[in-house]
C-alpha cells in the first residue's frame, strides 16, 4: 500500500515536470527515484478531500481525478492517460469544485486539502453534454465501417454522457489522412485532438515525429512533412487512440472486435517476455495487443511483437517431410517420419550427435531434448547464433539482476555493447523513463540513436580499459547510489568474451555496482529461449569439446545456426514451424507448433518465468514441440519418463525449481565476484581483447527469427525504413522485388 | 425341455413370459457369426445398388466388414454382444432401405477399415505406448485451440 502511494506521488511529480516548458530536456538535478522513495509515506503526506460528500484520503500532489478514482467514481476522459503527461485539452473530465466559478478539468487540477468535489450535479452533467456535443460536431458518423467501432471511447462515452439529439446542421470539417508508414492507418477526420499519440511519441518512444499543426478548427495531428513514424513502439499509438483515427493498417477491415476470442499469453519476439493478449477468430490470429504488467512491459508492446503475426500464416510446415534419395522432400505420416529419424540415428555413437536449440524454443522442448540426447549419450547441446560455451554455473552471470522494473531505481546507467532500442524496445522505453527522471546514461559501443541522449565513452574494449583507468563517467558510477551496468548480447558472442567479462567485472567491483540490497549488473538477451536454455543447462558438456565431427544434428527450430555446426554429410532432423533456413538443409522435417498454438514456458532476461497459451489450433498435422521429442524418444527405444504437460513441467521444476514458479522472478545470489576471481587464469589464457568495436547482435530489428522473416508486414517495415518515406511500402510493386531478394538470401 | 418350450413360445409371440436375452445368448455363442453372414448376404446387392463397384469389389468389402467385426472380437459379455448386434441390424436396415447415402458407406466401410488395417499392419502387437498412439492420431492431450 505504502509503496503504491509513493509511486503515484512520484509519477505525478514527473507529470508536473513535463508540464513545464522544459518538457523535452528535463535535466533537473538528480532526484531520488521510485525505488528509493518507496521507503516511507507518512500520514502527513496525505490530505483529505470530499468527493460527493464522502471524505477520501489521498497523497499530497494528487490531482482531482486521482481523488475521484480513489473514491471509486469514474470520471470520463479522453486525453488523460496514466503513463503520459497531462494535457488537459479534451475537457471531458470536467467536475464541479465548490467555490470555483467554473467546472474544472479534473485531470490537470491538483487537489487541495478540504476541497469539495462534486461529480453528479446538473452543472457537471451539462458540462459533459456540452463537451460531447463539441467533440461530435466534427466527428464523422462512420462507426459502422470504423475499425474502432465497438471498443471506441467516444462511442461509449457519447452513449453515457452525450445528449440525445444534435443541434448541428452545418458541414463537418474533413482532414487529409496522413501516411505514417506500413503499420498505423490514419483516418484523421475522426481525430478528436487528445494528443495522446503526440505525447506518447515524444515522451515514451522518444521520437519527435508526431505533432500538432495549425490552430483552432484547422489544427491537425501529423508528421509535419510526409514522413515515417520511425519508432519500434509505434504500434502503441493504436491502443492509445481513444477513437478510430489511428488503427492497425495490416488488420484494417479484417475483424470486428466482438468476434474475437482473447487469449492472455506472452510475446517471444524478443527476450523481454512482454505480456500480450492474442485475439483470434477461428484458426486465425487477428491481432496482438499488450497487456498491462508494470513489472515487465507496463502497457507497451514492440512493433515486431504486435505485427509479425501474419508470418504465422506464411511458409508453415504442416506435414512431416522426409528427403528421398533423389533429394526431394516427400510428405509422410508421423510413424514413417519418426522411423526415418530412427534410421538416421542408427549406428551413430553418442558423441557424434549434436542438438541446436532455436531462438523460439520453449523450456519444455529443451528439457525434453536434453534428456533424450543425454540418454543417447550425447552432451553436445548448443543454442543457435549465440554463445555455446557461456558458463551457466552462476545465474547472476547471465540475467538482468536489477530486474526490468528495478532499472527505474538506477541513478547512473552504463550500457556496454548494446543497442536496447532494437534488442528490447520496451526495455529501452523504461531506460528512457529513468533518463526523464534524471538518470545519467553512458554507452560503450557504436553510437546508436537510443531516443535519449547519453555520454558516448568509446566504441570498443579500449574504451572499457580507459574507463577502468579512471574517467569522469567512472567517477559518476562510483559516486552513484544505485549504479547499473547493462551488457548487450553482442558481447557474449564475441570470441574475446571472457576477457571483456573479466574487465567488466573489475569495473563492477571497483565502482561498487553490486551493494547490499542493490545489484546493478545486467545482461540483456536477444532471444526468448536463451535464459531458459542457460537455466536448464542446455549447454555443451565438458567432453563435447573433444567430440568428433557430428554425423547427426537435431535442429530444434534452429534457423540461425552457423554453417560449420553442421558438417556436409550429417543427417539432419529439423523440428520447427517455418520453411526457413533449417528446413531445406534437413533430411527429416517434423512440423511443430508456433508460440500462439501451444503452452510453453519461457524465461525473460530478468529471469521471470512465464507461459504462453494456445490461442489458435496447430497448423495441419503439426504437434507440440516436447511431444514430438517424446515420440522420437520412444521410436528410438529410449522413452522419456513423462507423457503429459504436467509431467514435463514437473521435470522442468526438478531441473530448475524457479521454472515451476510462473510469473515470478527468482533473484539469483551474487557470486560473480568470487567466481570470476576463481577463473581469472582462464581469462588470462584467453586471447587479448580484440580491438574491433562492440556491436549489437541484431542487424535488422524487423527480421530476427523464422516468424518475423516470413512476415510480409515486417518486410514492408524494412522497405519503408530504407527509403524513410511512408509511401514506398504501400505500393506492392515497390516492395515485392526487395522482399523476394531478401527471401532468396535467407534460403 | 422347458427352455425349448419357452423359446418356441417367444418366437411365435405367444406366452406370457420371455426370458431376458442374455440367457439365449449363452445358448447360441455364434450369434455374431450368424449376423456377419446375414450382412454378407446383402453385400453384393449393396455394392451394386450404391454403385460401389468403381471403388471396391464385394470380396474387399467383405474383408472390410470382417475387420470391423474383428475390432470387437474381445467382447465376451453376451449382453453387450446383443446390443451390438441390435445396433448392427439397425445399420443393416438403413443400408437396405437406402436411408444411407453413398458417401456414408464410403467413409464407414471403405475408407475407415482401410485405415484400420493400415494401422494394424504398422503396429501389429500393439507395442506402442498410449502416448505414441495418441500422438500419431493427433488427438488426445494436445492443446485445444478455439
Amino acid at each position: 500500500m505504502l509503496s503504491k502511494l509513493a509511486r503515484t506521488a512520484s509519477r505525478s511529480r514527473v507529470q508536473q515536470n513535463l508540464l513545464l516548458p522544459s518538457i523535452l530536456l528535463p535535466q533537473q538535478p538528480f532526484q531520488s527515484s521510485a525505488v528509493t522513495s518507496q521507503q516511507a509515506a507518512p500520514a502527513e503526506d496525505h490530505i483529505e478531500v470530499k468527493v460527493n460528500g464522502s471524505p477520501v484520503q489521498i497523497p499530497k500532489g494528487s490531482t482531482v481525478m486521482q481523488a475521484c478514482d480513489a473514491a471509486g467514481i469514474d470520471i470520463p476522459r479522453f486525453c488523460y492517460h496514466p503513463k503520459l503527461s497531462i494535457a488537459g485539452n479534451c475537457r471531458m473530465c470536467l467536475v464541479e469544485v465548490e467555490k470555483s466559478p467554473k467546472p474544472v478539468a479534473s485531470c490537470a487540477m491538483p487537489a487541495a486539502p478540504n476541497m469539495n468535489i462534486k461529480t453528479d450535479t446538473d452543472l457537471v452533467k451539462k458540462a459533459r453534454e456540452g463537451v460531447m456535443e463539441f467533440l461530435l460536431i466534427n466527428h464523422p458518423l462512420d462507426c459502422p465501417i470504423c475499425d474502432q467501432g465497438g471498443e471506441c471511447d467516444l462511442q461509449e462515452q457519447s452513449m453515457h454522457f452525450g445528449s440525445d439529439r444534435s443541434r448541428f446542421t452545418e458541414m463537418k470539417r474533413s482532414v487529409h489522412d496522413k501516411n505514417l508508414g506500413p503499420l498505423v492507418k490514419t483516418v484523421m477526420t475522426r481525430c478528436i485532438h487528445c494528443t495522446r499519440c503526440v505525447r506518447f511519441a515524444t515522451e515514451v518512444a522518444g521520437v519527435q515525429d508526431l505533432g500538432m499543426v495549425g490552430r483552432g478548427k484547422d489544427s491537425e495531428i501529423g508528421t509535419y512533412i510526409d514522413k515515417l513514424l520511425t519508432s519500434e513502439l509505434s504500434g502503441n499509438v493504436i491502443d492509445l487512440c481513444p477513437v478510430g483515427a489511428l488503427t492497425s493498417k495490416p488488420a484494417a477491415f479484417t475483424y470486428r472486435n466482438w468476434e474475437l476470442k482473447n487469449t492472455e499469453t506472452i510475446d517471444v519476439s524478443d527476450a523481454q517476455g512482454t505480456n500480450t493478449r492474442v485475439d483470434s477468430r477461428g484458426v486465425e490470429v487477428m491481432r496482438i495487443l499488450p497487456r498491462l504488467n508494470e513489472d515487465v512491459n507496463e502497457e507497451w508492446l514492440s512493433d515486431k511483437g504486435r505485427f509479425q503475426y501474419d508470418g504465422l500464416k506464411q511458409q508453415r510446415l504442416n506435414v512431416p517431410l522426409v528427403k528421398g534419395p533423389d533429394g526431394a522432400f516427400a510428405p509422410k505420416r508421423w510413424p514413417e517420419a519418426l522411423e526415418a529419424v530412427a534410421q538416421g540415428l542408427q549406428g551413430i555413437a553418442g558423441n557424434e550427435m549434436r542438438a541446436i536449440a532455436g531462438k523460439l524454443s520453449d523450456a519444455e522442448s529443451m528439457v525434453a531434448l536434453k534428456d533424450l540426447m543425454n540418454k543417447l549419450g550425447c552432451g553436445n547441446l548448443t543454442s543457435e547464433g549465440g554463445f555455446p560455451d557461456l558458463d551457466a554455473d552462476v545465474r547472476s552471470n547471465y540475467v538482468a539482476n536489477t530486474t526490468i522494473r528495478g532499472i527505474e531505481g538506477a541513478d547512473v546507467i552504463l550500457l556496454i555493447g548494446t543497442n536496447p532500442r532494437i534488442e528490447a524496445p520496451v526495455y529501452n522505453a523504461r531506460i528512457r523513463k529513468t533518463w526523464l527522471e534524471g538518470t545519467q546514461i553512458g554507452l560503450v559501443g557504436p553510437e546508436y540513436d537510443l531516443t535519449y541522449p547519453y555520454t558516448h565513452l568509446g566504441e570498443g574494449p579500449d574504451a572499457l580499459a580507459a574507463m577502468l583507468g579512471g574517467s569522469d563517467f567512472f567517477q559518476k558510477l562510483q559516486e552513484a547510489q544505485h549504479p547499473a551496468v547493462v551488457l548487450g548480447p553482442g558481447i557474449l558472442s564475441r570470441p574475446d568474451r571472457d576477457t571483456i567479462l573479466q574487465q567488466v567485472h573489475e569495473l563492477v567491483e571497483k565502482a561498487g555496482v553490486v551493494k547490499e540490497d542493490w545489484n546493478g549488473y545486467n545482461i540483456l538477451h536477444d532471444a526468448a529461449s536463451r535464459v531458459a536454455a542457460l537455466d536448464l543447462g542446455f549447454l555443451p558438456s565438458a567432453r563435447a569439446q573433444s567430440a568428433p565431427k557430428p554425423k547427426f544434428v537435431y535442429l530444434l527450430g534452429s534457423d540461425d545456426y552457423s554453417e560449420e555446426d553442421i558438417p556436409e554429410d550429417a543427417f539432419v532432423v529439423y523440428q520447427g514451424t517455418h520453411g526457413d533456413r533449417g528446413a531445406p538443409r534437413a533430411n527429416v522435417i517434423l512440423p511443430a507448433a508456433a508460440y500462439v498454438e501451444k503452452e510453453g514456458t519461457f524465461v525473460n532476461f530478468e529471469g521471470r518465468t512465464q507461459r504462453t497459451k494456445a490461442a489458435v489450433p496447430m497448423v495441419g498435422d503439426s504437434r507440440e514441440d516436447w511431444r514430438i521429442i517424446r515420440a522420437v524418444s520412444e521410436v528410438v527405444g529410449r522413452p522419456l519418463p513423462y507423457d503429459t504437460t504436467d509431467g514435463v513441467q514437473k521435470r522442468l521444476a526438478d531441473v530448475a525449481p524457479h521454472l515451476g514458479k510462473v510469473d515470478a522472478v527468482e533473484s539469483p545470489i551474487w557470486l560473480n565476484g568470487e567466481y570470476n576471481k576463481a577463473f581469472a587464469e582462464r581469462a588470462a589464457k584467453a586471447a587479448e581483447a580484440f580491438q574491433q568495436p562492440f556491436s549489437s547482435s541484431i542487424k535488422e530489428f524487423f527480421m530476427t527469427d523464422a516468424i518475423s522473416r516470413s512476415s510480409q508486414v515486417m518486410a514492408r517495415c524494412i522497405q519503408s525504413r530504407k527509403t524513410g518515406h511512408p509511401k514506398s511500402a504501400t505500393h506492392p510493386g515497390a516492395f515485392g522485388q526487395d522482399a523476394a531478394a531478401h527471401a532468396a538470401a535467407d534460403m | 425341455m422347458v427352455r425349448a418350450t419357452l423359446l418356441s413360445l417367444a418366437r411365435s409371440g405367444q406366452g406370457l413370459y420371455t426370458q431376458p436375452e442374455q440367457h439365449f445368448a449363452k445358448a447360441t455363442p455364434n450369434k455374431g457369426r450368424d449376423f456377419f453372414r446375414e450382412v454378407c448376404r446383402l453385400l453384393p446387392w449393396t455394392v451394386n445398388n450404391y454403385k460401389l463397384n468403381e471403388l471396391i469389389t464385394v470380396k474387399e468389402l467383405r474383408s472390410n466388414v470382417h475387420a470391423l467385426f474383428r475390432q470387437n472380437s474381445h467382447v465376451t459379455n453376451p449382453g453387450v454382444i446383443d446390443v451390438m448386434i441390435y445396433k448392427g441390424r439397425e445399420e443393416l436396415e438403413m443400408v437396405s432401405l437406402q436411408h444411407k447415402q453413398r458417401h456414408h458407406l464410403i467413409t464407414e466401410y471403405v475408407a475407415r477399415p482401410q485405415e484400420l488395417k493400415r494401422q494394424l499392419a504398422s503396429n501389429p502387437q500393439g507395442s506402442r505406448s498410449k502416448f505414441l498412439e495418441s500422438f500419431y492420431s493427433g488427438a488426445a492431450g494436445m492443446s485445444q485451440g478455439v
